[in-house]
Protein backbone atom coordinates (compact mmCIF):
# COMPACT_ATOMS: atom_id res chain seq x y z
CA UNK A 1 0.00 0.00 0.00
CA UNK A 2 1.61 3.28 -0.96
CA UNK A 3 1.26 5.90 1.80
CA UNK A 4 1.40 9.53 0.76
CA UNK A 5 4.47 11.98 2.58
CA UNK A 6 1.90 13.56 4.65
CA UNK A 7 -0.45 10.00 4.97
CA UNK A 8 2.83 8.82 6.83
CA UNK A 9 3.14 11.77 8.56
CA UNK A 10 -0.05 11.43 10.22
CA UNK A 11 0.35 7.57 10.52
CA UNK A 12 3.40 7.49 12.42
CA UNK A 13 2.52 10.56 14.61
CA UNK A 14 -0.56 8.65 15.84
CA UNK A 15 1.29 5.44 16.94
CA UNK A 16 3.77 7.38 18.80
CA UNK A 17 0.93 9.01 20.47
CA UNK A 18 -0.61 5.91 21.07
CA UNK A 19 2.48 4.40 22.71
CA UNK A 20 3.04 7.70 24.36
CA UNK A 21 0.07 7.25 26.63
CA UNK A 22 -0.02 3.52 26.92
CA UNK A 23 3.28 3.35 28.78
CA UNK A 24 1.91 5.70 31.58
CA UNK A 25 -1.02 4.55 31.57
CA UNK A 26 0.36 1.98 33.66
CA UNK A 27 2.17 3.47 35.76
CA UNK A 28 1.52 4.69 39.00
CA UNK A 29 1.83 8.46 39.78
CA UNK A 30 4.69 7.82 42.33
CA UNK A 31 6.58 6.06 39.62
CA UNK A 32 5.86 8.36 37.22
CA UNK A 33 7.09 11.66 39.35
CA UNK A 34 10.34 10.19 40.33
CA UNK A 35 14.02 11.80 39.37
CA UNK A 36 16.11 8.66 39.10
CA UNK A 37 18.88 11.76 39.55
CA UNK A 38 19.17 15.52 39.62
CA UNK A 39 19.43 14.86 36.26
CA UNK A 40 16.86 12.81 35.00
CA UNK A 41 13.52 14.16 34.53
CA UNK A 42 11.01 12.27 35.73
CA UNK A 43 8.23 10.18 33.05
CA UNK A 44 6.04 13.09 34.30
CA UNK A 45 7.61 15.68 33.43
CA UNK A 46 8.61 14.09 29.76
CA UNK A 47 4.56 13.63 29.30
CA UNK A 48 4.17 17.49 30.17
CA UNK A 49 6.78 18.87 27.75
CA UNK A 50 5.31 16.19 24.62
CA UNK A 51 1.87 18.08 25.45
CA UNK A 52 2.97 20.85 25.47
CA UNK A 53 4.74 20.71 22.09
CA UNK A 54 2.03 18.97 20.69
CA UNK A 55 0.13 21.93 21.65
CA UNK A 56 2.36 24.61 20.20
CA UNK A 57 2.52 22.14 17.53
CA UNK A 58 -1.18 22.17 16.58
CA UNK A 59 -1.49 25.92 17.24
CA UNK A 60 1.35 26.52 14.60
CA UNK A 61 -0.60 24.16 12.31
CA UNK A 62 -3.81 25.71 12.14
CA UNK A 63 -3.69 28.54 9.83
CA UNK A 64 -2.02 26.02 7.19
CA UNK A 65 -4.56 23.82 7.57
CA UNK A 66 -7.30 26.31 7.47
CA UNK A 67 -5.21 27.10 3.68
CA UNK A 68 -5.14 30.72 5.83
CA UNK A 69 -3.08 33.71 3.31
CA UNK A 70 -1.28 34.42 6.33
CA UNK A 71 0.70 31.83 7.51
CA UNK A 72 2.57 33.39 10.29
CA UNK A 73 0.00 33.47 12.63
CA UNK A 74 -0.84 30.56 15.26
CA UNK A 75 -3.99 29.40 16.19
CA UNK A 76 -4.85 29.04 20.33
CA UNK A 77 -3.50 26.56 22.59
CA UNK A 78 -5.27 24.17 24.33
CA UNK A 79 -3.37 25.31 27.40
CA UNK A 80 -4.80 28.49 27.49
CA UNK A 81 -8.21 27.81 25.83
CA UNK A 82 -8.88 25.60 28.69
CA UNK A 83 -7.63 27.70 31.12
CA UNK A 84 -5.31 24.80 32.75
CA UNK A 85 -2.62 26.98 34.37
CA UNK A 86 -5.69 28.16 36.52
CA UNK A 87 -6.92 24.88 37.10
CA UNK A 88 -3.51 23.55 37.78
CA UNK A 89 -2.31 26.37 39.61
CA UNK A 90 0.75 27.18 37.69
CA UNK A 91 1.21 31.19 38.34
CA UNK A 92 4.62 31.98 37.28
CA UNK A 93 6.36 31.98 34.09
CA UNK A 94 6.34 28.83 31.93
CA UNK A 95 9.72 27.90 32.09
CA UNK A 96 12.09 26.94 28.43
CA UNK A 97 11.03 28.04 24.87
CA UNK A 98 7.33 28.94 24.35
CA UNK A 99 6.63 27.31 28.08
CA UNK A 100 7.37 24.09 26.50
CA UNK A 101 10.00 23.49 29.11
CA UNK A 102 12.74 23.19 26.10
CA UNK A 103 16.12 24.55 26.75
CA UNK A 104 15.15 24.76 30.68
CA UNK A 105 17.79 23.43 33.25
CA UNK A 106 16.96 20.56 35.23
CA UNK A 107 16.40 22.63 38.39
CA UNK A 108 13.68 24.50 36.60
CA UNK A 109 12.45 21.41 35.39
CA UNK A 110 12.25 20.06 38.95
CA UNK A 111 10.69 22.90 40.54
CA UNK A 112 7.76 22.84 38.02
CA UNK A 113 4.72 21.85 40.52
CA UNK A 114 3.03 19.51 37.87
CA UNK A 115 -0.52 17.89 39.16
CA UNK A 116 -0.81 14.33 39.53
CA UNK A 117 -0.42 11.96 36.60
CA UNK A 118 -4.32 11.45 35.49
CA UNK A 119 -4.35 15.43 34.66
CA UNK A 120 -1.50 15.38 32.76
CA UNK A 121 -2.74 12.45 30.79
CA UNK A 122 -5.87 14.22 29.95
CA UNK A 123 -3.85 17.37 28.63
CA UNK A 124 -1.85 15.09 26.61
CA UNK A 125 -4.46 12.68 25.36
CA UNK A 126 -6.26 16.34 24.19
CA UNK A 127 -3.08 17.66 22.28
CA UNK A 128 -2.68 14.44 20.62
CA UNK A 129 -6.11 14.65 18.97
CA UNK A 130 -5.85 17.87 17.81
CA UNK A 131 -2.61 17.29 16.24
CA UNK A 132 -3.70 14.47 14.51
CA UNK A 133 -6.72 16.11 13.56
CA UNK A 134 -4.45 19.09 12.34
CA UNK A 135 -2.38 16.28 10.57
CA UNK A 136 -5.10 14.75 8.52
CA UNK A 137 -6.27 18.26 7.49
CA UNK A 138 -2.93 18.66 5.73
CA UNK A 139 -2.77 17.35 2.09
CA UNK A 140 -0.29 17.29 -0.29
CA UNK A 141 0.17 20.84 -1.60
CA UNK A 142 0.02 22.01 1.86
CA UNK A 143 3.00 19.47 2.89
CA UNK A 144 5.41 20.76 0.53
CA UNK A 145 4.43 24.25 1.32
CA UNK A 146 6.26 26.69 3.93
CA UNK A 147 5.62 28.26 6.28
CA UNK A 148 6.90 29.93 10.00
CA UNK A 149 7.25 27.10 12.61
CA UNK A 150 7.67 27.49 16.07
CA UNK A 151 11.41 28.48 16.01
CA UNK A 152 10.15 31.53 13.83
CA UNK A 153 11.78 29.76 11.38
CA UNK A 154 10.34 29.48 7.65
CA UNK A 155 10.28 25.70 6.98
CA UNK A 156 9.07 23.28 4.69
CA UNK A 157 5.71 21.88 6.51
CA UNK A 158 6.30 18.27 5.76
CA UNK A 159 9.99 18.74 7.51
CA UNK A 160 7.85 20.04 10.32
CA UNK A 161 5.55 17.57 10.70
CA UNK A 162 8.58 14.35 10.56
CA UNK A 163 10.27 16.69 13.02
CA UNK A 164 7.37 16.61 15.47
CA UNK A 165 7.50 12.86 14.96
CA UNK A 166 10.93 12.54 15.78
CA UNK A 167 10.80 14.47 19.09
CA UNK A 168 8.09 12.87 20.95
CA UNK A 169 9.72 9.20 19.96
CA UNK A 170 12.70 10.42 21.49
CA UNK A 171 10.82 11.39 24.61
CA UNK A 172 8.44 8.38 24.32
CA UNK A 173 12.11 6.66 24.05
CA UNK A 174 13.53 8.19 27.86
CA UNK A 175 9.89 7.74 29.32
CA UNK A 176 10.98 3.59 28.07
CA UNK A 177 14.44 4.10 29.29
CA UNK A 178 13.25 5.47 33.07
CA UNK A 179 10.57 2.46 33.21
CA UNK A 180 13.34 0.17 32.70
CA UNK A 181 15.25 2.04 35.77
CA UNK A 182 12.39 1.96 37.75
CA UNK A 183 12.31 -2.01 37.44
CA UNK A 184 9.41 -2.32 34.81
CA UNK A 185 9.21 -4.34 31.96
CA UNK A 186 9.33 -2.04 29.02
CA UNK A 187 10.75 -2.08 25.29
CA UNK A 188 13.97 -0.94 25.86
CA UNK A 189 15.24 -4.00 23.46
CA UNK A 190 12.35 -3.18 20.94
CA UNK B 1 15.81 28.07 -2.31
CA UNK B 2 14.28 24.87 -3.56
CA UNK B 3 11.99 22.90 -1.65
CA UNK B 4 13.62 19.62 0.01
CA UNK B 5 11.68 16.21 -1.24
CA UNK B 6 10.29 14.08 1.34
CA UNK B 7 13.92 11.90 0.57
CA UNK B 8 15.70 14.68 0.91
CA UNK B 9 14.15 15.48 4.34
CA UNK B 10 14.53 11.97 5.53
CA UNK B 11 18.17 12.11 4.54
CA UNK B 12 18.88 15.54 6.26
CA UNK B 13 16.79 14.29 9.40
CA UNK B 14 18.74 10.94 9.41
CA UNK B 15 22.45 12.22 9.43
CA UNK B 16 21.51 14.99 12.14
CA UNK B 17 20.20 11.64 14.54
CA UNK B 18 23.56 9.73 13.66
CA UNK B 19 25.47 12.43 14.64
CA UNK B 20 23.32 12.51 18.27
CA UNK B 21 23.05 9.01 18.82
CA UNK B 22 27.21 8.98 18.39
CA UNK B 23 27.35 12.48 20.55
CA UNK B 24 25.46 10.80 23.04
CA UNK B 25 28.02 7.98 23.60
CA UNK B 26 31.21 10.42 23.27
CA UNK B 27 30.41 11.58 26.44
CA UNK B 28 30.40 8.30 28.16
CA UNK B 29 33.60 6.28 29.40
CA UNK B 30 33.50 2.56 29.10
CA UNK B 31 32.43 1.97 32.57
CA UNK B 32 29.22 4.13 32.30
CA UNK B 33 28.27 2.84 28.75
CA UNK B 34 28.94 -0.53 29.96
CA UNK B 35 26.55 -0.40 32.96
CA UNK B 36 23.71 -1.58 32.99
CA UNK B 37 21.32 0.54 35.62
CA UNK B 38 18.67 -2.53 36.56
CA UNK B 39 18.05 -5.86 35.01
CA UNK B 40 15.49 -4.28 32.87
CA UNK B 41 17.35 -1.17 31.87
CA UNK B 42 20.04 -2.17 28.74
CA UNK B 43 23.41 -0.35 29.08
CA UNK B 44 24.04 2.96 26.20
CA UNK B 45 26.44 0.17 24.67
CA UNK B 46 23.89 -2.23 23.76
CA UNK B 47 21.59 0.53 22.96
CA UNK B 48 24.54 1.51 20.33
CA UNK B 49 25.38 -1.77 18.69
CA UNK B 50 21.50 -2.36 18.38
CA UNK B 51 21.31 0.86 16.44
CA UNK B 52 24.20 -0.16 14.93
CA UNK B 53 22.90 -3.49 13.40
CA UNK B 54 19.55 -2.12 12.46
CA UNK B 55 21.26 0.42 10.21
CA UNK B 56 23.48 -2.21 8.75
CA UNK B 57 20.31 -4.91 8.21
CA UNK B 58 18.05 -1.88 6.55
CA UNK B 59 21.59 -0.33 4.12
CA UNK B 60 21.15 -4.02 3.18
CA UNK B 61 17.40 -3.72 2.56
CA UNK B 62 17.54 -0.45 0.91
CA UNK B 63 20.94 -1.74 -1.27
CA UNK B 64 18.44 -3.53 -3.52
CA UNK B 65 16.25 -0.53 -4.03
CA UNK B 66 18.94 2.02 -4.75
CA UNK B 67 22.10 0.01 -5.57
CA UNK B 68 22.67 -3.47 -5.82
CA UNK B 69 22.39 -5.56 -3.60
CA UNK B 70 25.06 -5.41 -0.57
CA UNK B 71 25.20 -7.88 2.40
CA UNK B 72 25.55 -6.88 5.92
CA UNK B 73 28.57 -5.30 7.38
CA UNK B 74 27.95 -7.75 10.37
CA UNK B 75 28.68 -11.05 8.83
CA UNK B 76 30.70 -9.29 5.28
CA UNK B 77 33.23 -8.03 6.78
CA UNK B 78 33.55 -10.67 9.86
CA UNK B 79 32.45 -8.03 12.72
CA UNK B 80 30.50 -10.72 13.87
CA UNK B 81 33.52 -13.26 13.78
CA UNK B 82 35.94 -10.78 15.24
CA UNK B 83 33.77 -10.00 18.26
CA UNK B 84 32.74 -13.66 18.94
CA UNK B 85 28.97 -13.83 17.98
CA UNK B 86 28.63 -17.09 16.21
CA UNK B 87 25.93 -18.90 17.32
CA UNK B 88 25.06 -16.28 19.69
CA UNK B 89 20.95 -15.36 19.49
CA UNK B 90 20.55 -11.69 18.55
CA UNK B 91 17.08 -11.67 18.01
CA UNK B 92 14.96 -10.80 15.30
CA UNK B 93 15.97 -9.48 12.34
CA UNK B 94 19.56 -10.34 13.80
CA UNK B 95 19.66 -6.57 15.73
CA UNK B 96 18.94 -7.44 18.93
CA UNK B 97 15.10 -7.01 19.15
CA UNK B 98 12.84 -8.63 21.34
CA UNK B 99 15.64 -10.38 22.86
CA UNK B 100 14.65 -10.26 26.14
CA UNK B 101 16.54 -8.48 28.61
CA UNK B 102 18.91 -11.18 30.49
CA UNK B 103 19.67 -12.66 26.61
CA UNK B 104 20.48 -8.90 25.70
CA UNK B 105 22.48 -8.49 29.09
CA UNK B 106 24.76 -11.84 27.89
CA UNK B 107 26.22 -10.86 25.00
CA UNK B 108 29.82 -10.44 24.34
CA UNK B 109 30.15 -6.89 23.35
CA UNK B 110 33.30 -5.64 23.05
CA UNK B 111 35.36 -1.99 23.91
CA UNK B 112 32.82 0.77 23.51
CA UNK B 113 35.44 1.93 21.08
CA UNK B 114 34.51 -0.79 18.59
CA UNK B 115 30.61 -0.55 18.70
CA UNK B 116 31.19 2.80 18.02
CA UNK B 117 33.75 2.01 15.27
CA UNK B 118 31.15 -0.61 13.75
CA UNK B 119 27.98 2.23 14.80
CA UNK B 120 30.09 5.17 12.15
CA UNK B 121 30.08 2.30 9.13
CA UNK B 122 26.83 1.35 9.41
CA UNK B 123 25.26 4.59 10.11
CA UNK B 124 27.57 6.38 6.92
CA UNK B 125 26.16 2.84 4.71
CA UNK B 126 23.17 3.91 5.31
CA UNK B 127 23.45 7.27 5.06
CA UNK B 128 24.68 6.86 1.62
CA UNK B 129 21.61 4.30 0.44
CA UNK B 130 19.12 6.63 1.61
CA UNK B 131 20.92 9.68 0.04
CA UNK B 132 20.51 8.12 -2.87
CA UNK B 133 16.55 8.02 -2.51
CA UNK B 134 14.42 9.90 -5.18
CA UNK B 135 10.63 10.77 -5.88
CA UNK B 136 10.37 7.58 -7.44
CA UNK B 137 12.12 5.13 -5.05
CA UNK B 138 10.57 7.12 -1.98
CA UNK B 139 7.32 5.80 -3.30
CA UNK B 140 8.29 2.34 -4.47
CA UNK B 141 6.82 -0.93 -3.00
CA UNK B 142 8.30 -2.35 -0.11
CA UNK B 143 7.34 -5.41 2.50
CA UNK B 144 8.59 -3.75 5.81
CA UNK B 145 10.90 -6.02 8.25
CA UNK B 146 7.19 -6.77 9.92
CA UNK B 147 5.91 -8.21 6.69
CA UNK B 148 3.78 -4.93 5.82
CA UNK B 149 3.27 -3.77 2.48
CA UNK B 150 4.32 -0.51 2.67
CA UNK B 151 6.11 1.82 0.81
CA UNK B 152 10.62 3.04 0.86
CA UNK B 153 9.46 6.42 2.46
CA UNK B 154 7.38 4.96 5.11
CA UNK B 155 9.63 2.79 6.29
CA UNK B 156 12.15 5.02 6.28
CA UNK B 157 10.50 7.31 8.56
CA UNK B 158 9.40 4.12 10.79
CA UNK B 159 12.98 3.85 10.91
CA UNK B 160 14.10 7.45 11.90
CA UNK B 161 11.32 6.75 14.64
CA UNK B 162 12.57 3.82 16.62
CA UNK B 163 15.82 5.51 16.37
CA UNK B 164 15.03 8.43 17.88
CA UNK B 165 13.55 6.32 20.51
CA UNK B 166 16.68 4.50 20.81
CA UNK B 167 18.61 8.22 20.96
CA UNK B 168 15.86 9.07 23.57
CA UNK B 169 16.64 5.94 25.63
CA UNK B 170 20.90 6.82 25.35
CA UNK B 171 19.83 10.38 26.88
CA UNK B 172 17.70 9.66 29.75
CA UNK B 173 20.38 6.84 31.19
CA UNK B 174 22.44 9.31 31.00
CA UNK B 175 20.83 11.24 32.40
CA UNK B 176 20.49 9.26 35.23
CA UNK B 177 24.35 8.23 35.43
CA UNK B 178 23.93 12.26 36.38
CA UNK B 179 25.43 13.73 33.45
CA UNK B 180 24.20 17.02 31.75
CA UNK B 181 22.19 15.67 28.87
CA UNK B 182 19.74 17.01 26.39
CA UNK B 183 16.76 15.37 28.08
CA UNK B 184 15.06 18.85 28.11
CA UNK B 185 15.21 18.88 24.17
Amino acid sequence: MRHSPSGIALRRLARVNELLLEIVTEMYDEQASHWPSPTAPSVKWHLWHVSRWSDIVQSALLPVANSESDLSNSGPELWDALAIPDEWEFQFQMPGKLGTGTGSSCTEAAALPLPDLVRIVGYARSTFELCEMRYSQIDEGMFESDFFDWDGVRIQVGDAMFGHVGHLSRHLGMIEALKGVLGEEGSATG
Amino acid sequence: MPIPTPSEIISSRLERLDGQLLQAIDNLSEDEASRWLAETAPSCKWHLWHMARWADYVQSLLSDVVDEHSPELWEFTGVADEWGFEGVDLGMWGAGSGLGNETGKSLPLPTLARVRSYAVESFELLESRVAKLDDETFNAAFTDWHDNDTNVGDAMVGYIAHANRHLGMLEALTGVLGKEGSVTV
